[in-house]
Parts: structure tokens; C-alpha cells; sequence
């Protein structure tokens, strides 16, 4: 895309911002501008204090964990989809391909059957996620073809397995209790994060961002085909295994944080295309903050629409699955 | 004696037991060249030049580079050294066609970094090279077949790479345009790059006057000058059917047509 018509980070920082403070302020207790500067402010400063302690609880305790999990786990979704589509040349895949999620939800079924607390159910979602995935990365090395189509098939078969084992929790466990907690589960929700879920994920994931922002130009390369990158010297093999692993990693911390999400690894790259175009050097920094921003706007709806916390991937599709078709809409000359 | 730039020796590979793609296959290229190479379909030629662009590693044989062993390079060294212009096939992504040469930058471009403004002048030196500066913004996927073959050309040249692969490249180009890719090669010799290239017609081999090859179907590589090799009786046994060879006069030169049907 021309540089004249590209979308300036700047403006996607500065949105990403104002989403995040209005989702400081807004909510059942509505805090002011004001006083949410005020509270921000007072860690760095003194100020005197104009606000109540209930206010400040509600920032440090309730909001400002949450919307950094939002922002955290926005963005990790949103570089990851663009991540899996440039390695594997295809626009309609998503963080899922190689098996994370459904690995994440059966590692979650069986802490929640086991009536284990939210630390468990986390960090068995991380390695249930992590394992099927290492899985799939093994089965073309089984099968001697460590081609894009091989991988791609392999993570078909192993979210096959693991989707079927889900289903086998599912129908075993309470249906008064248990069960009810998985479907929530699987759903997506934020509404339970506090700074000890997201500093145990805030290294890996940062991590993860720096990497995958370093790299980008060279994923362009991958999304020429396994031959010509070859061609120009790419290390193939090396630079898809850094880019899936660190996908992956993003994607875990992003499932134990809030559950799983869909829609958002594979719609706010397009979204992100049509904006700054195909060019990765700018569609993943603008990924994060278009998924950042998005994950902030959902979560916000999420908490306060109704009196209870809508999951997120109910909303993520309502809004999600149109805007798509609308992006597609638009784009329909070129389809 | 001059070294070759590129040399091939007693090559053979294959990809299942029962059949030998080709075997004691031997050549030198040395800058300037052109090397063409004929052959009937699934012989094996996209096979060699894989191979020789170390793609593919050969079941036995060696290819030097600058008197070098392949094996001895690294990848990104190796890319600086060959360049590849693939078949005319389509991009998933819509890149510029200034963003898609750019990546022929890549060999000299660490991996946590991007195209800088110099790449970027030699992106555009290339485009102006080929007189294609007016398709620098333009999205790849929406240009010609003839269009894409010189944006990949381009790619090749910001390579900066001394020896040229084509991968058939007049295969999926109007008469206009293979002609067009035919005067490139010739000037692209005669900048110094050495070049090989593969085709289905013999009549392109005599055109450019090069050196030749043919490998057959049963492996049997045969080499020399286009003069000596382009003969009735050998393509016509090539391709299995009537050739004829002849001097055409208001052509002013060597032509090799089939007869009438």
C-alpha cells in the first residue's frame, strides 16, 4: 500500500488509549476522568486525595487488570493470526490451525472435572495447549514431510482428537456445576483477572511481541512459498519454527489469561490489511494495537451491557462475523 | 584459464530407487554464458536447477561455485551468489511491486531488520533497468502474466547475484513478451551474469545462440554449442516428432521449425 493511504500507527496507539480510558471509566461504579487520571497520577506522585477508596479498588483491583488482560490478550491473538497467515500463505487461517486451543480447553475440562481453583485450570490450558501443538509439529517429522500442507493437516488431526476428548469431558462431567463452568470457559472471559493472572504471562508474552515485531519483515519472505524464500537464502525451517513457537506461546498466555477467543486472530489481520496493508512491517505492529483496541471495546461491552458478564466469544462473533462480511463487502472486487 | 563460475560434475540424483533422474551429468558455466537447457516434460530439468541453486542436495556429484563447494556456503552467501526466477505463479498477498523486489534484498538484510533506503534505491535502479518504473505501486497480484515475469527478473537483479536461474520462464507469456524475456537474457549476458534457463522450444536455443544441453528422458545429458547440438536429427528424436532445420534468410538466421502437420 502507498504510503499516502496507509493508516499511521500513531492514530491506532492513540485509539487504542482512548478505549482503554473509557473503559476505566466506564461501568456499574462510574469513575470520572478526573479521578482516573488522579488515581493514575497518585502512584507517581502525591497528589491529595479527592476520591474514595472504593474508587481506587475499582481501578488497581478491578479495572486496570482487566483492561491490561484485554490489551494483552488482543493483541497476542491479533499477531498471532497475522503470524499463522503469512507463514502458511493463507488468509483464512487463524491462531487455532495447529491444535492450541482445543489442547487449551481439554487441559482446562480436566482442572474444572478435578475441581481444581483458576491457577490449575490456567496452567493446565497452557500445557494442554502447548502439548497439542508440540504434537502437531511432530507428525510431519513422523511422517518424514515437514512441508506447510503436512503441518496444516497434522494440526487438523490432532484438534480432531482433542476436540472429541473435549466432547468426552463435557458429556461425563455435572451438568448442574461442571459443565456449566466449561462452556463458560471455553467462552472467553476477563471478568475474574487480576495482576496475579497477568504477571506470570506478562514476561512470556512481551517477550513473544518483541520477538515476533523484530522478525516481521522476514515473515513477508515465508508468504512467498517454501521455494522461493529458500531461493533468497532463508533459513525456512528455522525462521516458521521461531515465528509458530512464538505464535503459540502468545496464543497459550492469551487462553489461560482469558479462556479461548475466537474471531480475533483471523479477522483484525484483514482489518489491519485493509488499513496498512499486506506489507508485515506494518500490519503487525498495527495488529497489536487493532487487537488491543478491539479486545478493550469487547471486554467493555462485555461487563456492561447486561447486569451479568457476557463470554466474550459471543460478542467477539456478533461483531466479529459481520464486520468480516463488510470487510469482504468492500473488498469484493478483488475476491 | 579463467574459473567457471559455475561447475557441475558427474551430478546424479533421484528421487525414488527405481528410477534415475539423471546421472553423470557434467557442465562449467563461466561469466557472460548462456546456458540453455531442453528437454522433454518431467525429465528432470526444474529438478537440476533446484539442485544447483541448493535447494535440492544430489545423490552424488559435487557443484562448485567461484571453485567453491556448494555445501561450503551458507544459505544467505549461497543466495548473493544465485538467483532465482521462478515459474510465473500466483502471490497469496498483495504487495506492491516495489515491497515484492525489495525481497530480493533479503540475502543482505539480517533477520531483525528491513529494506533500508539504499535497498530501496536499488530496488527502483532495477525497475528503471527493465523500464518497468510505472508498475512500482502497483499490486502484484494484479498485473499480467508478462508484467509479473519482469517484477520477478527485477527480484532476481536486486539479488545482486552473479549467476541467473529461469525456471521456464516463457511458458505462460504471449509471443510479445517471450521474445522480450529472450533480448533480456541476451543483454543480461552481456552485462557479464552468467545464465541458465530451461525451454521447450529449440528454435529460443538457436535464437540466442548459446551454449546448450538436453536432457533427455532417460537421463542422457548431452552438451555443446547450439550450433553443434540443435540438429534434425537430434530434436526431432527429442521431442519424437518431424523437425526441420534450415538457414532462413530474411530472418537471418539459423531457424528450427517443425514441417508442416
Amino acid at each position: 500500500m502507498k504510503s499516502s493511504k496507509r493508516i499511521p500507527l500513531w492514530l491506532l496507539i492513540a485509539i487504542t488509549l482512548l478505549v482503554f480510558c473509557w473503559g476505566m471509566c466506564w461501568g456499574r461504579y462510574q469513575i470520572s476522568i478526573h479521578d482516573f487520571i488522579s488515581v493514575l497520577l497518585s502512584k507517581v506522585m502525591s497528589i491529595p486525595e479527592t476520591w474514595s477508596q472504593n474508587t481506587e479498588n475499582a481501578v488497581w483491583i478491578i479495572r486496570f487488570p482487566r483492561l491490561c488482560g484485554a490489551f494483552l490478550v488482543g493483541a497476542a491473538l491479533a499477531m498471532s493470526g497475522a503470524t499463522y497467515q503469512g507463514i502458511f500463505q493463507n488468509p483464512l487461517v487463524s491462531p487455532d490451525l495447529l491444535g492450541v486451543s482445543a489442547g487449551a480447553c481439554v487441559g482446562a475440562s480436566i482442572a474444572i472435572l478435578q475441581g481444581w481453583g483458576s491457577a490449575a485450570i490456567q496452567i493446565l490450558a497452557l500445557i494442554g495447549g502447548l502439548s497439542a501443538v508440540g504434537i502437531t509439529t511432530l507428525i510431519p517429522r513422523f511422517f518424514r514431510n515437514q512441508s506447510n500442507l503436512m503441518l496444516v493437516l497434522a494440526g487438523m488431526i490432532v484438534s480432531g482428537f482433542f476436540s472429541s476428548m473435549q466432547g468426552l469431558l463435557k458429556y461425563i462431567a455435572d451438568p448442574d456445576t461442571q459443565l456449566a463452568q466449561i462452556t463458560f470457559w471455553t467462552m472467553g472471559s476477563l471478568n475474574k483477572v487480576g495482576m496475579n493472572d497477568i504477571l506470570p504471562v506478562l514476561m512470556p508474552m512481551l517477550l513473544g511481541m518483541i520477538v515476533l515485531v523484530s522478525i516481521r519483515w522476514q515473515l513477508n519472505l515465508l508468504s512467498l512459498g517454501e521455494h522461493d524464500a529458500k531461493t533468497l537464502g532463508v533459513n525456512v525451517a528455522a525462521l516458521r519454527g521461531v515465528s509458530i513457537l512464538t505464535a503459540t506461546i502468545l496464543t497459550a498466555c492469551s487462553i489461560c489469561l482469558a479462556g479461548t477467543v475466537g474471531w480475533v486472530g483471523l479477522v483484525i489481520p484483514h482489518l489491519g490489511r485493509l488499513l496498512v496493508g499486506t506489507n508485515n512491517k506494518y500490519l503487525i505492529p498495527a495488529s497489536i494495537f487493532l487487537g488491543a483496541a478491539f479486545m478493550i471495546i469487547i471486554d467493555n461491552l462485555a461487563r456492561n451491557l447486561t447486569g451479568n458478564d457476557i463470554p466474550l466469544s459471543i460478542l467477539t462473533g456478533f461483531i466479529g462475523a459481520p464486520a468480516y462480511a463488510l470487510m469482504l463487502l468492500r473488498q469484493r472486487s478483488q475476491v | 584459464m579463467t574459473i567457471p563460475c559455475l561447475s557441475v560434475e558427474n551430478a546424479s540424483f533421484q528421487y525414488d530407487a527405481d528410477r534415475l533422474l539423471f546421472h553423470n551429468l557434467s557442465f562449467q558455466l563461466y561469466p557472460g554464458e548462456i546456458l540453455t537447457i531442453l528437454g522433454p516434460n518431467g525429465a528432470g530439468k526444474s529438478t537440476l536447477l533446484d539442485c544447483i541453486s541448493g535447494i535440492r542436495k544430489l545423490l552424488s556429484g559435487n557443484i562448485k561455485i567461484d571453485d567453491t563447494d556448494l555445501s561450503q556456503y551458507s544459505r544467505k552467501t549461497l543466495a548473493k551468489k544465485i538467483s532465482y526466477v521462478p515459474q510465473n505463479h500466483t502471490q497469496t498477498y498483495e504487495f506492491t511491486v516495489r515491497e515484492y523486489v525489495a525481497m530480493g534484498r533479503a540475502p543482505y538484510i539480517s533477520v531483525w531488520n528491513s529494506p533500508s533506503e539504499k535497498d530501496y534505491q536499488l530496488v527502483d535502479n532495477a525497475l528503471a533497468q527493465l523500464g518497468i518504473t510505472r508498475l512500482a505501486d502497483k499490486i502484484y497480484t494484479q498485473l499480467s502474466g508478462g508484467e509479473c515475469q519482469q517484477v520477478m527478473i527485477a527480484r532476481s537483479l536486486v539479488q545482486q547475484a552473479k549467476i541467473i536461474i529461469f525456471d521456464e520462464p516463457t511458458n505462460h507469456l504471449d509471443y510479445g513478451n517471450q521474445l522480450k524475456v529472450l533480448r533480456q537474457i541476451k543483454h543480461l549476458a552481456q552485462d557479464g551474469y552468467s545464465l541458465i534457463w530451461t525451454t521447450h522450444v529449440p528454435d529460443h536455443a538457436l535464437m540466442l545462440n548459446s551454449k546448450v544441453a538436453i536432457l533427455e528422458r532417460n537421463g542422457i545429458w548431452k552438451t555443446g554449442l547450439a550450433s553443434e547440438l540443435i540438429t534434425e536429427n537430434q530434436i526431432s528424436q527429442l521431442y519424437d516428432a518431424k523437425i526441420c532445420q534450415t538457414y532462413v534468410e530474411k530472418a537471418e538466421r539459423e531457424a528450427c521449425i517443425p514441417y508442416r502437420l
